[in-house]
């Protein structure tokens, strides 16, 4: 047998096994925020609403604080130092990535879940 | 919606009832057209006159898909907001261009956009396709019949019921508008373009599972060249305007994050740029058959499967991003589609393509030869497309095995991509100098070496320059990069190895096409997209890897505020009210080296989901020759209190925060101006404020209205502050008080990103140099219809 589509099958397989391996030691978990609150990481990910009104921004400290509600219902208090989000009021969702510190979240990474394109929302009944 | 309310508004005119019902059943016919071409393309085997009719019902069905875009654009265009995907995307107030984004800003429109581009692209590649036709047509029909279901499921045509008034459709004054980030002009061009692309994928797939349907697997390639030659062209254009989308609106300075939805559009391109040069091989040393009607299918199915996971909320729950979930009957449509095309297309490949593949000539083994690079190069691209796919399919996964899931984030995503993309760049700069004959590795080296040489100096000079006190970015020295196994290395050694293969791709490949311009102008268009590529990689790698950023905060009653060097001051507003889209806010801008320009930050107001204020605001860009000045900017800082305090009269309290420092404030007398209940009647309280060493004596109050909410008198605390009474209860005479900035602050991030304009130059060449490829080898003969082969294909 030739020894092209050896190496080739081997290489594949390697390489493949290797990127699950990276994404496997490296993926971030999502948590509850029931969860959070007794597990260890600095990457965790806590996917939620940010309730109306709680949003605190202190510009010159570049500190955001708001409250997140999980989909079980918890809720906890969010501090964030990173990259202060530019269109927060456009946000129905966040990730917050980070840690519990003292009782709250710690994070200084915010993804915003914005509506985007395919995001159709039916407010309105149809025919 | 109020029967009073109701009969004020006028009712939809007939053209626009007729224009709703016209398209839905277009929609229908489609579904009808599509079926019918099917079994008129099956049943031409045994009766060939049947072509002419099967023909007819094909393009009859991608011009009902047509004619269903125009009419809903026509919807949006007059405002019909009476249908319910019209008054949910389309707003009177929104310029033409917008009303016509709209019509794809939503999952229903992006379907019928998807399905009208994959119509045209059906009917252009139609004339072409010669023995491969039936297969063709009727792998098309089956796709776009599908779509047609889709659409029939996730209608844009529906009226909303709530509109109706004694069976008379009313048109209300005005559409809830598309999401206030999509309105730039990026929305406009750039998913007609990518979709476009998307649609382009179709004809791959059809024209691979045609050459497997009816045993010629060797001609099939030259027919597809061209398309796939346009498909990567037009894809890759419409990645590259979705990330300058990104980096014009989103204010994070950079182009691309690895959202689910880049991927999905990404993975297609990398597999369809692997097909391209497996067509090489293949039409060149009659080998890779079997390779190239996998590569042939895997574009098109990778994308199917992307939608599908993006659209039908299974990301929602544990992805980082927020997705809609489709129609239940329109997800099993899809679903199904998605099952039964690729179990099928693996069935067929495993029935038939294996045998075809066994009329390859025989293999060769490895060695220096350009064949083994190809093979290579299209390996490398397979596990990059196959890797992000399952970093893209992660969160599902871990889901599915953990019940919580995980994710893939943007670091971890380059972390594995690199180690595939340094060999893909070697490859890309070694491939145009080996021969398709077995060369010794000391007559290649002595091919490139001169081009190696001259790489190494660019790159040194390129990392002198940009290290250079005057002209470089002045990096801290001992930056460091993130890299696997949580270990980490100097950013500076780093970043040369990448310059290096970047730019010993741009060199080898103008030096190619300076040897080859004489002799060859075919190879030409490929050697100008690998050119493309890697200046578009290196404006990413250099625009990236060497950014500056520093966040400060611009307060116009303390003067300009120092960020990165740069001397920033708040200069004026530019609007005619809070919900101006055309808003600005001006910045006077000294660089550090003295050279002053305005900068203005868009910023307008739009009614929030609880009817408050919320704000929209677009980054200011600079672009020069060495670098672009980015400048974004959250949302201004009003509130000096975060939340309203409570006081009763006569209560003094100290109100601290970190923001403002501390605040004493007497609450001395309620003050009331009128009678209660009656317009024009004002509340007030007297407010005694200290800070620090100075006191003021202020009356915040609220008056009354005819209607709507009372009007509020802020006065003035100091050059800072404005101080606001938002209630009061007069029976016991508390009040609720909020201190706040006035002028506002402005919270700001400022990017200085260079040689970023490599990426549009980067994006520019690559696009030119497909379309060149895609001319070069566009199909001058046609495929017969008669090939001997066709006696070969199953009744």
């Amino acid at each position: 047998m030739k020894k092209g589509p050896i190496i080739t099958v081997v290489f594949t397989l390697v390489a493949l096994s290797a990127v699950v391996i990276a994404f496997m030691s490296s993926a971030s978990p999502f948590v509850t925020i029931a969860q959070a609150k007794t597990a260890s990481g600095d990457q965790l990910h806590i996917a939620g609403d940010v309730t109306h009104g709680s949003v605190v921004a202190d510009a010159r400290a570049h500190i955001l604080r708001f409250q997140l509600k999980d989909e079980n219902g918890d809720f906890v208090n969010v501090v964030h130092t990173g990259e202060m989000p530019s269109n927060l009021a456009e946000v129905k969702k966040v990730v917050a990535i980070g840690e519990m510190k003292n009782g709250a979240f710690h994070t200084n990474k915010l993804l915003v879940k914005c509506p985007s394109k395919y995001e159709a929302e039916r407010k309105v009944a149809s025919n | 919606m109020d029967n009073e309310l109701l009969k004020q508004l006028p009712s939809a005119p007939g053209w626009a009832i007729w224009a709703g019902k016209c398209g839905g059943l277009l929609i229908d016919f489609g579904v009808g057209l599509f079926v019918l071409s099917v079994i008129l393309w099956v049943l031409q085997s045994k009766k060939p006159a049947l072509s002419k009719a099967a023909s007819i019902a094909f393009f009859g069905g991608c011009l009902s898909l047509l004619g269903a875009m125009g009419c809903l654009t026509t919807l949006f265009i007059n405002n019909q907001f009476e249908y319910r995907y019209v008054f949910a995307h389309g707003d009177i107030a929104t310029a033409l261009k917008y009303k016509i984004a709209g019509v794809w800003t939503a999952q229903e429109g992006s379907f019928l956009l998807w399905a009208c581009a994959s119509a045209v692209f059906g009917m252009l590649a139609f004339r072409g396709t010669g023995i491969y036709r039936r297969w063709y047509c009727i792998v098309f029909s089956i796709f776009l019949g599908c779509l047609c279901g889709i659409l029939g499921y996730e209608t844009p045509f529906d009226t909303v019921k709530q509109f109706l008034l004694n069976g008379v459709l009313k048109v209300p004054h005005a559409g809830a508008g598309m999401t206030p980030s999509l309105q730039n002009y990026w929305v406009v061009i750039h998913p007609p373009t990518i979709f476009m692309g998307f649609g382009s994928l179709t004809v791959m797939f059809a024209l691979s599972v045609a050459a497997m349907m009816t045993g010629n697997a060797v001609d099939w390639v030259k027919v597809t060249r061209p398309w796939a030659l346009v498909s990567a062209s037009i894809l890759g254009l419409g990645l590259c305007m979705g990330g300058m989308w990104a980096y014009e609106t989103q204010g994070w300075g950079g182009f691309w994050a690895w959202d689910p939805v880049e991927n999905v559009s990404f993975v297609p391109w990398i597999f369809t740029a692997a097909l391209i040069h497996g067509i090489i091989v293949q039409i060149t040393k009659k080998r890779w058959i079997g390779t190239n009607l996998i590569l042939g299918g895997l574009p098109f199915i990778t994308f199917v499967y992307g939608t599908f996971l993006t659209r039908s909320g299974l990301l929602d729950k544990v992805s980082n991003h927020s997705f809609a979930s489709m129609d239940r009957s329109a997800l099993i449509v899809l679903r199904t589609f998605l099952i039964v095309t690729t179990l099928g297309f693996i069935a067929l490949y495993v029935v038939k393509g294996r045998k075809l593949a066994k009329h390859s000539a025989e293999e060769v083994d490895p060695g220096l030869d350009r064949e083994n690079f190809y093979r290579a190069g299209a390996l490398l691209l397979s596990l990059i497309a196959t890797g992000i796919a399952i970093g893209m399919s992660w969160p599902w996964w871990s889901a599915l095995r953990t019940g919580t899931g995980s994710a893939i984030e943007e670091a971890q995503y380059h972390m594995v991509v690199i180690w595939f993309f340094i060999p893909v760049m070697l490859l890309m700069a070694i491939g145009p100098f080996v021969s398709w004959r077995k060369m010794a590795g000391k007559v290649l080296f002595d091919r490139i070496v001169t081009v190696l040489s001259v790489t190494a100096g660019l790159t040194g000079f390129a990392l002198v320059a940009i290290q250079n006190p005057k002209i470089g970015v002045h990096m801290a020295t001992g930056s460091t990069v993130r890299m696997p196994f949580h270990t980490h290395m100097l950013l500076m050694p780093w970043m040369a190895v990448l310059l290096f293969v970047c730019f010993f791709t741009i060199v080898a490949n103008v030096w190619r096409i300076i040897e080859l311009i004489k002799r060859s102008k075919l190879s030409l268009g490929g050697f100008v997209a690998h050119i493309g590529f890697a200046v578009l990689m290196t404006g990413l790698i250099i625009s990236r890897g060497f950014e500056l950023t520093e966040r400060g905060v611009v307060d116009p009653a303390m003067g300009a505020s120092n960020v990165l060097g740069y001397t920033i001051a708040f200069d004026h507003l530019d609007r005619k009210d809070m919900e101006d889209r055309d808003g600005k806010v001006w910045f006077k801008i000294t660089g550090p080296d003295g050279q002053k320009f305005d900068a203005d930050i868009g910023l307008y107001y739009y009614p929030g989901d609880d009817g408050s204020p919320a704000a929209m605001v677009w980054p200011f860009v600079n672009r020069y020759l060495s670098h672009d000045f980015y400048f974004a900017m959250a949302a201004p800082e009003v509130y000096a209190w975060p939340q309203a305090e409570q006081f009763k009269e006569g209560e003094t309290r100290t109100i601290e925060n970190e923001m403002i420092g501390s605040l004493k404030v007497t609450y001395q007398k309620f003050i009331r101006k009128g009678e209660a209940g009656l317009a024009g009647t004002s509340f007030g309280a007297q407010l005694h404020i200290v800070d620090g060493a100075k006191t003021y004596d202020v009356v915040p109050s609220l008056t009354l209205t005819g209607s709507g909410p009372p009007s509020h008198d802020l006065p003035q605390v100091g050059a800072m502050y404005r101080m606001a009474m938002l209630g009061m209860d007069p029976a016991d005479k508390s009040v609720s008080l909020q201190l706040m900035f006035s002028p506002p602050l402005y919270p700001v991030v400022l990017f200085y990103k260079p040689m970023t304009i490599l990426v549009w130059v980067g994006t520019g060449i690559l696009t030119l140099g497909g379309l060149m490829a895609a001319f070069a080898r566009r199909n001058r003969r046609k495929v017969s219809e008669e090939s001997p082969n066709e006696s070969t294909e199953p009744s």
